[in-house]
């Protein structure tokens, strides 16, 4: 069974009535199998965010149907929600969104701590996936003393501590120079490897995303192409350079920064 | 564009903010006013109002000027660190800090304008209500007149607008002159994990500690010079357990995993660490508000409510008439009596010698002498105990009995000095009038005086046909609570005086009367005073709470994303707003209640239950504030998360 599945996913903002509509997502279709680390790219404004919010029920589709591991989103309200998004689902953001107030082990544990599992549980996990993601050393500090590649790394533990179905990051290298992007993005394709981690990331880079093994691209909310890659990561580099400027160089910002 | 233009555009805009520190103030207009116009209500004055009620007035007004000082000055800094980044971008567009200075102090203004408008128009409103309300308190037949003392509206404005004044010039003293941007910075820093020195959490426990120990211990003559340090130690401790204990106790919870690692209890914990550190000073604050206003509320309720037994231990004879040649008499005293249906048990009538001196020969007690209200002839002083169940005392001429009426420190070195002689000396004349043998020192609380010397009778005689005497009529009724409106009927057919300056008719029921009144007007005042206090608190700490908000929203929006459930973000954030409303009150209500023990070691009958009921009262309107105030702030929360 796919570990996602969404079909004929349309959202339109700004209701029928407003003057201003936009259709972000056109009938769009993904699935995403058990152990893929898949990319999504697309100039801006081409409904990557939306495509995001609307996979991590942060915002729900003006018609379509999501499916996580067979089950529907639809109808889920609240509570259930918020549960659904804990125990299925695990994020990585662009800005970290760690909390300043616990250390990055506190963090890390915080959605188990919340799912009242034991202490003994909490500290093997977070461990384990500390050691994966090479943060072991800084465990103990708080988020403003460690540089944004290890905070991105206490988020991504955070995200992945759960064993999630699927892990949605948005731009996670964003805010991270590129030495801490490519290592960053090294880890994330390791867990994918090793732990066979369900990776969906959306992405303006394409150094971070030619370490997909697959890549949707994404154009005025509807599919535009897709790649996957052999094995070598240069080669899929230049494939999707090769993509992106035909998709229109100029309405492509290859700047990092989204905003 | 004005300066007050844009200020009040900015406080049209913060009026959400401004709105707890508005209530706060317009209360404390109000509450002055009403003060005001009592005390200048020409009404106001004569034997049926209590003594010293303009001074107690007078005094509160006072408390409530100080207490307006530190409230605006506290809320006007807090306003301005809720701003910095607001200062910080006038200062980025040009704006010179003199001018932003100008422009908070003219927001101050505005507001102080509004608050005394308001507090004077409320108080204008609710004065006519409030009169009937002294009245009742006062148990006055007639109330007190409505009377619009144009002085009292003068002061209020006056008091206040100077006060407004001063703080508003002198604001400029501080605000941070800070680079803009040092300002930026301070107003996204994050902030770096709380820290405590546990010797100075130590010492505060410590201090704590001790200034309980000292004021349980103290003894009346030391009150007077332990009570600055326990006020200190007291002060010093409550500070340095939220500066410092309190993240002490947070590391501590910290430290047990199971429990700080069990679902929302790592946040609630986690951020609480920061909470309690940044409104250290603010919890602080109103734990010494409401030390002070639980700790006078508590003792005017004792007061209040052990008047009855202080009025029998005070004034045990029920009716007493000391009568000057040429004023009242036996038959008038009992036509009174028996129009009022009085049953009398017991009634003495005897002369007495007044205004004489006891002067012991015995150098050893001689420091001590005594002074002595009335000398009583023993057959009338043995007619009076023997009424009371009391063993009559056996004297022969030239001997004295002295009774007093409790046990005095002195005492047992003049029982020790074997049946001392002393002199009798005129306070009037100085000249010595007889000497006598002091054979006994009875402690019997039997009259209304506290010192009296009985003489066997033909001694008295004696002394008597030299000496002036004064008639004294003693009662004993059967029931002194049906009698009091007779013996008030008797103090207005003879309300002359005493030489010392008593009324010559005294009683149970007029003491006890007079105490009621009084206690009943402290009672009334202290509860406007302790809910200004309490208001003063809680609008503090909502201020801060919602402030806080700002810098919580982003973080409550991240865990939304990993998916906090509403539920979950109510527990935690009702949990901390649980603890920084009722940790002050909880350390308060244990600080007045040994204030309240230490006052009770002396001069007042404490139980414990008035406290309880004060404290009770005190944390129901701390409970309606918290809810309040976590409704606003969860919803504001959940709104934007």
């Amino acid at each position: 069974m796919p570990v996602l599945q969404a079909q004929n996913l349309t959202k339109i903002y700004g209701g029928q009535r407003s003057a201003v509509s936009v259709k972000a997502l056109d009938s769009f279709n993904l699935t995403i199998e058990a152990g893929e680390f898949v990319g999504i790219m697309g100039p801006s404004g081409s409904g990557k965010t939306t495509l995001l919010q609307l996979l991590g029920t942060i915002d729900s589709p003006t018609s379509g149907e999501i499916l996580v591991s067979g089950q529907s989103l639809a109808g889920l309200k609240g509570d259930q929600l918020a549960l659904f998004r804990r125990r299925n689902l695990g994020f990585i953001f662009q800005d970290f969104n760690l909390l300043d107030s616990l250390t990055l082990k506190e963090n890390i544990m915080l959605p188990l701590a919340l799912e009242g599992r034991p202490v003994a549980e909490l500290e093997s996990r977070t461990q384990e996936i500390a050691k994966q993601l090479g943060i072991t050393d800084v465990l103990h500090h708080y988020p403003y003393q460690v540089s944004g590649g290890q905070k991105q790394r206490a988020a991504a533990a955070r995200a992945l501590i759960h064993q999630p179905a699927l892990i949605l990051a948005d731009e996670p290298t964003g805010n991270l120079d590129s030495k801490s992007a490519r290592s960053l993005m090294e880890s994330l394709a390791g867990l994918n490897e090793e732990a066979k981690a369900t990776i969906l990331m959306v992405t303006h880079d394409p150094v971070s995303a030619s370490y997909c093994k697959r890549i949707q691209f994404i154009k005025d909310g509807r599919p535009f192409t897709e790649l996957r890659r052999g094995s070598d990561q240069a080669a899929f580099f230049h494939q999707i350079l090769d993509v992106l400027s035909a998709m229109g160089g100029e309405s492509y910002d290859l700047t990092y920064a989204r905003r | 564009m004005s300066i007050w233009h844009i200020a009040w555009q900015n406080v049209r805009h913060q009026a959400r903010n401004y709105a707890a520190f508005f209530l706060s103030a317009t209360f404390a207009v109000w509450v002055f006013f009403l003060y005001s116009a009592l005390l200048f209500h020409p009404g106001v004055v004569g034997p049926t109002f209590p003594e010293g009620m303009r001074t107690i007035l007078t005094i509160i007004e006072m408390i409530v000027v100080l207490f307006a000082v530190v409230f605006i000055l506290y809320a006007h800094s807090a306003f301005q660190k809720a701003r910095l980044r607001e200062i910080a971008t006038m200062q980025m567009v040009g704006v010179a800090p003199g001018q932003i200075t100008r422009l908070l102090a003219a927001e101050l203004l505005l507001m102080g304008a509004g608050a005394i408008g308001l507090g004077i128009g409320f108080g204008l409103a609710f004065l006519q209500f409030f009169l009937l309300l002294i009245s009742r308190v006062l148990r006055l037949t007639e109330p007190i007149p409505f009377h619009l003392s144009w002085a009292a509206v003068g002061l209020t404005a006056g008091a206040f607008v100077a006060i407004y004044l001063v703080l508003g010039l002198l604001s400029r003293r501080f605000i941070r002159r800070a680079a803009t941007a040092e300002l930026f910075q301070a107003a996204s820093r994050p902030k770096e994990p709380p820290t405590f020195s546990p010797w100075l959490a130590g010492a505060g426990g410590i201090s704590l500690l001790l200034s309980y120990g000292m004021a349980l211990s103290v003894q009346q003559e030391e009150f007077v010079d332990r009570f600055l340090p326990i006020l200190a130690l007291l002060t010093v401790g409550t500070y340095l357990l939220f500066t410092q204990g309190a993240v002490a106790i947070m590391r501590w919870l910290k430290r047990r995993r199971a429990l700080y690692l069990r679902r929302t209890n790592l946040l609630t914990i986690a951020q609480f660490t920061y909470k309690v550190k940044e409104n250290a000073r603010v919890l602080f604050l109103i734990t010494m508000l409401s030390t002070i206003s639980l700790t006078i509320l508590g003792l005017l309720f004792n007061i209040y409510l052990s008047t009855e037994q202080e009025a029998l231990k005070n004034q045990p004879v029920h009716l007493e008439v000391v009568d000057a040649p040429g004023g009242i008499t036996r038959e008038r005293i009992t036509a009174i009596l028996q129009d009022h249906g009085v049953d009398v048990a017991t009634a003495v009538e005897t002369p007495s010698i007044s205004a004489v001196t006891l002067a012991f020969r015995d150098p050893a007690i001689s420091f001590r002498n005594q002074a002595v209200h009335r000398i009583l002839p023993l057959s009338a002083a043995n007619r009076w105990l023997q009424a009371h169940g009391e063993d009559p005392i056996s004297l022969q001429p030239g001997e004295a009995a002295y009774l007093l009426d409790r046990e005095y420190r002195y005492l047992p070195s003049v029982r020790a000095s074997q049946s001392p002689v002393a002199d009798l000396v005129s306070d009037i004349s100085g000249e010595r009038m007889a000497e006598v043998q002091v054979r006994q020192v009875l402690v019997r609380n039997l009259f209304n005086q506290n010192a009296l010397l009985v003489l066997h009778d033909d001694h008295f005689r004696q002394i008597a046909a030299v000496a002036a005497t004064q008639m004294v009529h003693l009662y004993q009724f059967t029931n002194w609570r049906a009698a009091v409106d007779a013996v008030v009927g008797i103090r207005q057919a003879y309300p002359g005086t005493l030489d010392d300056g008593r009324p010559a008719v005294s009683g149970t029921g007029i003491f006890l009367h007079q105490q009621l009144q009084a206690g009943g007007f402290m009672l009334f005042l202290g509860c406007f005073v302790g809910l200004l206090f309490f208001l003063g608190s809680c609008n503090l700490l909502y201020f801060k709470l919602l402030n806080d908000l700002l810098e919580e929203r982003p973080q409550f929006r991240a865990l939304a994303r990993v998916g906090i459930r509403p539920a979950e973000v109510r527990r935690v954030v009702s949990t901390q707003t649980l603890v920084l409303f009722f940790a002050p009150l909880a350390l308060a209500v244990s600080n007045a209640a040994v204030a309240v023990r230490m006052f009770g070691r002396f001069e007042v009958a404490v139980t414990w239950q008035p406290m309880a009921l004060v404290s009770l009262l005190y944390a129901l309107l701390f409970g309606a504030y918290y809810l309040i105030t976590r409704q606003t702030y969860v919803r504001a929360l959940l709104r934007h998360a």
